[in-house]
């Protein structure tokens, strides 16, 4: 199969837009609470360990140029590579099903009450699934033209929001130490799971993409740090108490004759869990059938599709799990592995490998 | 070819099965406008003010008469907010439609004893604005609720102008539903409310007055604050755009055009002594100016009118300290926000007495005028003599 | 994925069906016997009443002009073939030293060409040509003296401007190609005839830049030309979707302009133009996404008015393609989106109206489109009364019986008028608008946002030719915007020619420079 070409541009906007999705669903009852000050520190520091690892990653991939990390594990060996296979799909699934099961609660919180989600989530897979299928160029493409209306509705928002702002809820960052900033960082990267995404895409980018890599940890980390900023600064307290804060933050923006800018948020919210999913189904596609030598995708796609279906009503019906499925991910295990032990491992190896196959030795 | 009909057919059925996410026609929605709570023995009485294109001329053809009434007041009382809204809609066989609600108005009861149940409720409706202005008014609700205003196309309308120019201008203060809920779930602060009252005119029509400001206190009390009072609280806050003063110095009267433009709260411990300090800078325009013995205002009265102003914005604000210190004492000016953030070791110590402890507070004054303006008609009467 | 469906879709195809095929007799060769080719010609086309035959003897040999009544010049027929030849006088007149005299000697016409089989001969006579055939001979000769009427050249119907040439392509393909001659003076510029449909027979005529077109794509469009299996080809929209990469897309790859001038302009760009006889409407490949934002007034006006014009028909493609759907969607899911008096209007007009609110609007719509293609095939006397029955049905009786609400007068008329600022998406943007109503009446913002994002990713998996539709927006090409979202000045533009194939994300090879601006065949 002819392996597609993806922008440097568009590989960002991808990114981008996916961690966005994180962002725009934060609330502070799922995690513990820390104060704006020590938040804001936290994320900048995580956006420096971010940048350590896109360095890392391109240390790794650079020393066969044209694979990306899977092909790395099947160089070091194929029962490694189809392991790493494997897990990298089952990743990919649970993201598409904790994404899925969050856009479902998020919906059926603030804006459909009465809809049942066995309408939404299908509704919202087939649509995914029609994009996943259309192909990598297709979604990405349509990526770029929405981060950039994603980026101009924020500057919308947080124009309006401006006059809103009181400086008395800015807390200095240190005042009880560094143990909140440092868990707060530490969950910026765990969180930080599109990394695992740039690590499959890279030979599938024209253009210089570590430099695209260090793009979209400038800007997620940048949205991040907007979006804490103004909702803190404009809510106070008040944010501690809604499930959807930044929702609750743009309700309360107003613009000329809109006088809530929520349903926005809303539209641009479908949009960007659309691509996220679109993005995490294709790869999970993609790696399944790395497994069976490259081929067999379009079954393997709707074999995932099936599969994320089945998760997410399960983490739509029931609470508890999909707060358990969100933790197991801010705990930092799936990224630790994925994002971090694998491409360390592959790199101490493959450079040995590579000393070893230099003319010379 | 016959698979293609039924799929074809199914899907022209389908606009009219109501197959879908169930949305509501306007015509099945009950558009409010304006709710008030009541808390009696119990129970909540909630009134709504709700918009009635019946009552308008149009129909279906045209817009509605905007010269009429077009609003309808339906009330009901139950053990919860949403059993009342529940009871309202059958009575009327309507969905109860908060979206574009403008008001929340509590009646005297509702401030005193069931605040946060009420800011509970509306907070966690997904319809509510989180901008909705809430009053506390002097008396029932329902009678604000029910007053029937002429100016704008539902009374409501009218009531929120009147209430957005007066917390403009300073004279009540912005308590929407998100800033009500904050200061509520805030420690040490309390939340301060516009405060609204009735009035019958000479013809027998009620009239909306717009009385100041009410802070519910502990033990379900409430200590209210005068339109002046309410003014020298929002310059504590730093939320006032602009205001109009009249400034009396013997038998002549000038009336100032006041805008703030930097405001600054500080806190400060001097020997154990708790002292905010209050920094502001204000603008103004002096437009009309009374005299009695000459006609034309003059560049050389604007010492004199800077420290008229001065002294006028620093008794107004004390006047409003003083009454928060000593007939509360309530923590309406954001005090304990601004001891969390620069003295976090004393806030520390004190959070669980406060605002028991604001008794022991000190204010420290520094206002800055700088007029502008004089208006068309001033002269430079710097005479050489 | 969709495999089954094709295999369903594939069973339904009737047994009796036959693939277009070329018919074996027509590739017989002349015998050289005149009058056992006349015979033969008599039988292939049944004897046909249009066929004309003239046997005349010059210089004592027999010969026969064919040709079809109504499709020759007779007083060029007469003046510049007949009268040389019944005068010529050949010193031992043989068949083969007339052909050489015809051949070598004089110039019986501006195109004259030679053939060697009866499906030829029919192709000649059949495109107006007149044919000598030559007792003795096995070829025969064809000379352009077409003299068959066509429309005159006058403004095109479907692409007007205010500034700008008012010529546009008529029916004949050889009238075509005098116009584009005339506006590119260059002759890197090449028109090569082709011919489709086995049955038909049309002539087509590519029009590229020998200095700009890519090799690539020459060749795909001429293997696609030729793997085109139909009959007939009457109008160039049979042959659009074999061009398109994905047939099945809302959106469609291929370009069609009236316009001499806008294909000029885009065979400048390094695409190709394709002018099909029988229709005035050219194709051009490959074509983006934005182009249908553009048009030669845009390249004649300032650039400050041009960049607005822009503007205003992108915000015109959304306003038509989702005003009706949003109106639906926040009357029905979002009405806290309504400023406060909107809202009281909307509610008083929809309170007395008995349908729901996307029944409306289907509705509405619906007769809209009936009244719009009614004004289309309706005879012009007749067609100013459509415009009054529409205005009473929809703008009067339908308010006034409580069928419908005012502010939905409003958007159907917003909306038709806005479909019209970009003609050549309103095939796309009529389906989209009913779609977006009725996932709005059903879902919401929620279904509305949905559908716009698979419109969308269907419009971005578009690769015309191997080059993205939605290229150069995205893939980005910041430079290459310059005509795209604005319309910079012709200094700025002139300075550099954009050619299509070197677009971001185009899979396509730029021209071989090696080949001296000329492509190998």
């Amino acid at each position: 199969m002819v392996q597609p070409r993806i922008d440097m541009r568009q590989l960002v906007a991808l990114l981008f837009l996916s961690r966005v999705f994180s962002v725009l669903t934060l609330s502070p009852k799922q995690e513990n609470t820390v104060e704006n000050g020590a938040a804001l520190l936290g994320i900048a520091l995580s956006g420096i360990v971010c940048l350590i690892l896109v360095l890392l990653y391109q240390k790794l991939l650079s020393l066969y140029p044209g694979d990306n990390i899977l092909d790395c594990c099947y160089r070091m060996h194929p029962l490694f590579g189809k392991f790493c296979a494997l897990g990298f799909y089952l990743l990919c699934v649970s993201i598409t099903i904790s994404t899925v099961g969050e856009f479902q609660y998020f919906l059926s919180s603030a804006i459909y009450p009465y809809v049942s989600r066995l309408l939404l989530i299908p509704l919202f897979l087939l649509a995914v699934l029609y994009s996943a299928y259309m192909g990598l160029e297709a979604f990405s493409r349509l990526s770029l033209a929405l981060g950039v209306v994603v980026l101009l509705s924020t500057l919308l928002v947080i124009v309006s929001l401006s006059k809103d702002l009181s400086f008395v809820f800015l807390l200095p960052p240190l005042r009880h130490g560094w143990k909140p900033v440092l868990q707060v960082a530490f969950q910026g990267v765990s969180l930080n799971l599109e990394l695992v995404p740039f690590l499959l895409l890279v030979p599938m980018v024209r253009g210089k993409v570590y430099r695209g890599g260090i793009w979209f940890v400038a800007l997620s980390v940048g949205y991040y740090l907007i979006m804490i900023f103004y909702s803190s600064l404009t809510m106070g307290d008040y944010a501690l108490s809604q499930v959807f804060p930044i929702y609750t933050m743009m309700a309360s923006a107003q613009v000329v004759l809109i006088q809530r800018l929520d349903s926005l948020h809303m539209a641009l919210w479908v949009f960007i869990a659309f691509i996220k999913c679109s993005l995490y189904l294709y790869l999970s596609a993609y790696c399944a059938s790395r497994l069976f030598q490259g081929k067999h995708r379009g079954k393997l796609l709707g074999a995932s599709v099936v599969a994320v279906l089945a998760g997410s009503l399960w983490v739509s019906g029931d609470l508890a799990a999909l707060m358990w499925l969100h933790e197991a991910f801010v705990d930092g295990i799936p990224f630790l592995l994925a994002g971090v032990g694998i491409p360390v491992v592959l790199l101490l190896f493959l450079s040995h490998k590579k000393k070893k196959e230099a003319p010379g030795l | 070819m016959r698979r293609w009909i039924i799929l074809l057919l199914l899907a022209l059925v389908l606009p009219l099965s109501g197959c879908g996410f169930s949305g509501i026609e306007l015509k099945d929605r009950l558009i409010v406008q304006a709710i008030g709570v009541d808390y009696q023995d119990g129970n909540y009485h909630v009134s709504l003010q709700v918009f009635d294109p019946d009552d308008g001329g149009g129909g279906a053809q045209g817009a509605f008469d905007a010269s009429k009434p077009n609003n309808q007041v339906y009330e009901a009382t139950g053990k919860t907010m949403a059993d009342t809204f529940r009871q309202i809609s059958l009575q009327t066989g309507k969905t109860v439609f908060l979206g574009n609600n403008q008001l929340i108005v509590l009646g005297e009861d509702a401030v005193q004893k069931e605040l946060n149940g009420v800011i509970s409720f509306f907070s966690g409706s997904h319809e509510t604005r989180p901008k909705t202005i809430i009053l506390a008014c002097d008396g029932k609700a329902k009678d604000i609720v029910g007053l029937q205003l002429e100016q704008g196309i539902v009374p409501s309308d009218a009531m929120e102008r009147m209430v957005g120019l007066a917390q403009e201008a300073g004279l009540t203060p912005y308590s929407t539903l998100m800033e009500v809920a904050r200061a509520a779930n805030s420690l040490g602060e309390t939340p301060l409310l516009a405060y609204v009252g009735s009035e019958e005119k000479e013809n027998g029509e009620g009239q909306l007055q717009i009385l100041g400001g009410a802070a519910p206190i502990k033990d379900g009390d409430t200590l209210y604050f005068s339109q002046l009072e309410i003014r020298g609280a929002e310059w504590i806050l730093g939320e006032v755009e602009q205001t109009t003063m009249v400034l009396e110095e013997g038998d002549n009267r000038y009336t100032a055009v006041v805008q703030p433009v930097y405001h600054q709260l500080r806190p400060k411990l001097e020997g154990g002594q708790l002292i905010f300090t209050l920094r502001l800078d204000v603008v103004c325009s002096i437009p009309e100016a009374i005299y009695t013995q000459q006609t034309e205002m003059e560049f050389s009265h604007i010492p004199l009118l800077t420290q008229l102003i001065e002294k006028e914005i620093e008794q107004e604000a004390d006047m409003a300290f003083r009454h928060a210190q000593q007939d509360g004492p309530t923590d309406v000016f954001r005090f304990s926000k601004y001891l969390d953030r620069y003295l976090p070791e004393y806030w520390k110590s004190q959070q669980d007495s406060w605002p028991q402890e604001m008794s022991n507070l000190q204010m420290e004054w520094d206002i800055r005028v700088d007029i502008k303006s004089l208006g068309l008609t001033a002269k430079n009467r710097i005479e050489s003599k | 994925m969709f495999r089954w469906l094709k295999n369903v879709l594939r069973r339904d195809i009737r047994s009796s069906y036959q693939a277009p095929a070329a018919d074996p007799r027509l590739s017989e060769r002349l015998s050289g016997v005149l009058l056992d080719d006349l015979v033969r010609l008599r039988e292939l086309c049944s004897n046909t009443s249009d066929l004309l035959v003239r046997q005349i003897t010059i210089s004592g040999i027999p010969v026969a002009f064919v040709m079809c009544e109504g499709m020759f010049n007779l007083q060029t027929l007469t003046e510049i073939v007949i009268e040389p030849l019944t005068a010529l006088q050949l010193k031992e007149p043989t068949p083969q030293k007339l052909m050489e005299w015809m051949d070598q000697k004089t110039l019986l016409a501006g195109d004259q060409k030679e053939f060697l089989t009866f499906g030829e001969l029919f192709a000649f006579i059949m495109s107006g040509f007149v044919v000598l055939l030559v007792d003795g001979m096995s070829k025969g000769t064809a000379l352009g003296i077409q003299g068959f009427s066509f429309r005159s050249i006058s403004e095109p119907s479907s692409e007007t401007n205010v500034r700008g040439s008012r010529e546009g392509f008529v029916e004949a393909l050889r009238i075509n190609m005098t116009m584009i001659r005339r506006r590119l003076k260059t002759p890197h510029l090449k028109l090569e005839l082709l011919q489709v449909g086995v049955k038909s027979r049309t002539d087509l005529c590519l029009v590229y830049r020998t200095d700009l077109v890519s090799d690539q794509l020459l060749e795909q469009v001429r293997y696609r030309i030729s793997q085109i299996p139909l009959d007939n080809v009457m109008e160039s929209g049979y042959l659009q979707p074999f061009f398109d990469s994905r047939p099945f897309s809302i959106f469609t790859g291929v370009g069609t302009t009236e316009r001499p001038d806008t294909m000029c302009a885009k065979v400048s760009e390094g695409r190709i133009g394709i002018l099909v006889d029988g229709t005035p409407f050219a194709l051009i490949l490959p074509f983006l996404f934005h182009e249908n934002f553009q048009s030669m007034d845009d390249y004649a006006n300032r650039p400050y008015y041009a960049t607005f014009i822009r503007w205003l028909k992108y915000f015109s493609f959304f306003m038509t393609i989702l005003l009706p759907g949003l109106y639906v969607a926040i009357a029905t899911f979002h009405p806290e989106l309504f400023p406060d008096a909107l809202l009281f209007n909307v509610a008083t007009s929809e309170e007395g109206t008995p349908f729901p609110l996307v029944f409306e609007a289907l509705l509405i719509h619906l007769i809209y489109e009936i009244m719009r293609e009614a004004g289309l095939r309706l005879p012009r006397p007749v067609g100013h009364a459509v415009s009054i029955v529409g205005a009473l049905v929809i703008g009067d009786a339908a308010v006034t019986a409580g069928l419908i609400g005012t502010p939905m007068v409003m958007v159907v008329a917003l909306t038709a008028i806005s479909s019209f600022v970009v003609p050549s998406l309103y095939e796309p943007v009529t389906v989209l608008r009913f779609v977006f109503i009725l996932l709005g009446g059903w879902f919401g913002l929620f279904g509305l946002t949905l559908g716009l994002a698979i419109a969308g990713v269907n419009l971005c998996a578009i690769n015309p030719m191997g080059i993205p539709a939605t290229t150069p927006a995205s893939p980005l090409s910041l430079y290459s915007m310059r005509d795209t979202l604005f319309r910079w000045s012709w200094r700025q533009l002139g300075e550099e020619n954009l050619v299509v194939t070197d677009l971001p994300g185009s899979e396509i090879d730029p021209r071989e420079e090696d080949n001296h601006g000329s492509t190998t065949n």
